[in-house]
């Protein structure tokens, strides 16, 4: 598999007022194209940092994270769907597109083609205001994905979402991005969810993070979230992680 | 209208009412001294001559044209300022203290400096009237623009937005109701430098009535400007909230 992203020796330490906090300590990871990366560590330990430095929005203070390719297109899904409320949910679907001057006819032929097979048809041309929490976040990874992005970084991005939404959400998701083939880093405190939707999971340390583990998840590939939540390696991998992640009750 | 709305009207009708007729009667029956208190009558018939003369026409006329020029040149120097204030840390850094300075200053204490500077004309209205509103305005909406949603701004930066377009298509849209809201602080504090411009040197306008009336010790005049003024400020005000209820869309 070709890779797409090659992290080495990255390290981030945050100068504050009075203190220095080290928040990523030599984390060394590839990322091959088309595959679904899931990080999982406890909160705070830095693995928005993580994904900053990625998308290019904070400098790292050493280490590399070098593309195979130039330029590539990046697309960050945030915590919050960060919906504009003025723009309608097709104005909301092709801003990416617009900002990056590379909004045409065919592009937002398709965005209106995704809009439509993931729900949102009747609500094309209205406000996100009128749309639940779920639907919110559908158009949020639209998108994210309308722009073509050579990988998609997703942050969190059901924590604001009921279990129940949430479930169903993730599930239409991870669909929608083994679709395009997308190359995905999903940052998760949730380890089912981690599971259910990655190829791999990546276990990070508490702070400063470091790269405790990898795992390359075997279970079969047509199961939806309920079934594979369902299988014993699920539990088994999961009873693994949770000692991983080590975390004090 | 609703029926909870009918009544609030009503109430507020009889209590004006209640309130002339009560005034009308303690000025008639000598209970208040009606040529320092004036009465509603006579702030009638005041009313009335101002409007055969055609002079008050001509007084309104003069105080809104103030009020408008003051009000749009304020408007569009505050927004310009905090763009540029927006867009150049460095600069809104520089300004700032001086804007907290500017902003507690009682404006009226310029007064006189104004008019030797401008001379005693209608020019000095203005200048005093955007004295008034325009540093309060920069404040305003520059706060407002530096308070955009951060995570939004990530959002647009992730799409490698320049900052203009995080500043037209982010940050302007995200701020309209406190543009808004700053325009009718803007509208009330225009009113006022207006008004306390007129006292200083006009010789037409509201502020000017009010002032003569004073100075010829004709009570009648001055409450019927009060009146005047008040008339005029809820006119204003509610055009704004007309154009607010149009163009701004609520989350
Ligand atoms: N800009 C910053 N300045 C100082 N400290 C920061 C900054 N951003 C994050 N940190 C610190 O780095 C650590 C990791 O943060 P983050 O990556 O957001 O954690 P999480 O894993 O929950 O996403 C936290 O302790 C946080 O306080
Ligand atoms: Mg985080």
């Amino acid at each position: 598999m070709n890779c797409l992203l090659s992290i080495k020796n990255l390290n981030k330490t945050f100068d504050s007022k009075d203190e220095k906090i080290c928040a990523i300590e030599d984390i060394s990871l590839d990322i091959n194209e088309g595959e679904i990366i899931g990080i999982v560590g406890t909160s705070g330990c830095g693995k928005s940092t993580l994904l900053n430095i990625i998308a290019g929005l904070i400098k790292q203070t050493s280490g590399t994270c070098t593309f195979s390719k130039d330029s590539p297109k990046i697309s960050y899904m945030l915590q919050s769907d960060a919906l504009l409320p003025w723009k309608t949910v097709l104005e909301n679907a092709t801003l990416g597109l617009d900002l990056m001057h590379i909004k045409t006819e065919e592009s937002v032929k398709e965005v209106k083609k995704m809009l439509k097979e993931y729900g949102l048809k009747d609500f094309i041309d209205k406000k996100p205001a009128s749309l639940s929490g779920g639907m919110k976040q559908r158009v949020a990874l639209i998108r994210s994905l309308a722009i073509k992005p050579d990988i998609l970084l997703l942050d969190e991005p059901f924590s604001a979402l009921d279990y129940y939404t949430r479930l169903t959400i993730s599930n239409d998701v991870q669909r929608l991005i083994k679709k395009t083939k997308t190359t995905t880093i999903i940052i998760t405190h949730d380890i089912a969810e981690a599971l259910c939707f990655a190829d791999r999971v990546v276990v990070l340390s508490s702070r400063p993070s470091k790269v405790k583990n990898i795992y390359d998840l075997k279970f079969p590939k047509n199961l939806n979230f309920i079934e594979k939540r369902t299988l014993p390696e699920f539990n088994n991998m999961y009873n693994v992680i949770w000692r991983d992640l080590d975390v004090k009750i | 209208m609703s029926k909870y709305k009918i009544k609030v009207l009503c109430i507020q009708v009889i209590a004006v009412l209640a309130l002339l007729i009560l005034w009308e009667i303690a000025a008639e029956t000598g209970l208040i001294n009606s040529f320092i208190f004036s009465s509603p009558s006579k702030i009638f018939t005041t009313l009335v001559d101002l409007l055969k003369s055609g002079e008050l026409f001509n007084h309104i006329l003069v105080t809104f044209k103030e009020v408008f020029v003051a009000f749009f040149i304020g408007t569009i120097i505050a927004f310009v300022i905090s763009i540029i204030m927006y867009l150049n840390k460095f600069i809104a850094d520089i300004l700032d203290p001086f804007l907290t300075m500017l902003n507690s200053l009682p404006k009226v204490a310029l007064g006189p400096i104004i008019i030797i500077w401008t001379g005693a004309n209608q020019k000095s209205i203005i200048v005093m009237a955007l004295l008034t509103n325009i540093i309060i305005s920069i404040i305003t909406i520059y706060n407002g623009f530096i308070h955009t949603d951060e995570l939004k701004i990530k959002l647009f930066n992730t799409f490698k937005a320049t900052k203009y377009q995080i500043l037209t298509k982010l940050v302007i849209p995200a701020n309209l109701s406190t543009i808004v809201s700053s325009l009718k602080i803007n509208i009330s504090l225009t009113f006022i430098g207006v008004i306390m411009g007129e006292f200083l040197v006009s010789k037409s306008g509201i502020g000017y009535i009010i002032l003569y009336g004073t100075q010829v010790f004709n009570l009648n005049l001055v409450i019927t400007g009060i009146l005047i003024l008040v008339l005029m400020s809820y006119v204003i005000y509610k055009l704004i909230t007309v154009l607010e209820r149009k163009y701004i869309t609520n989350d």
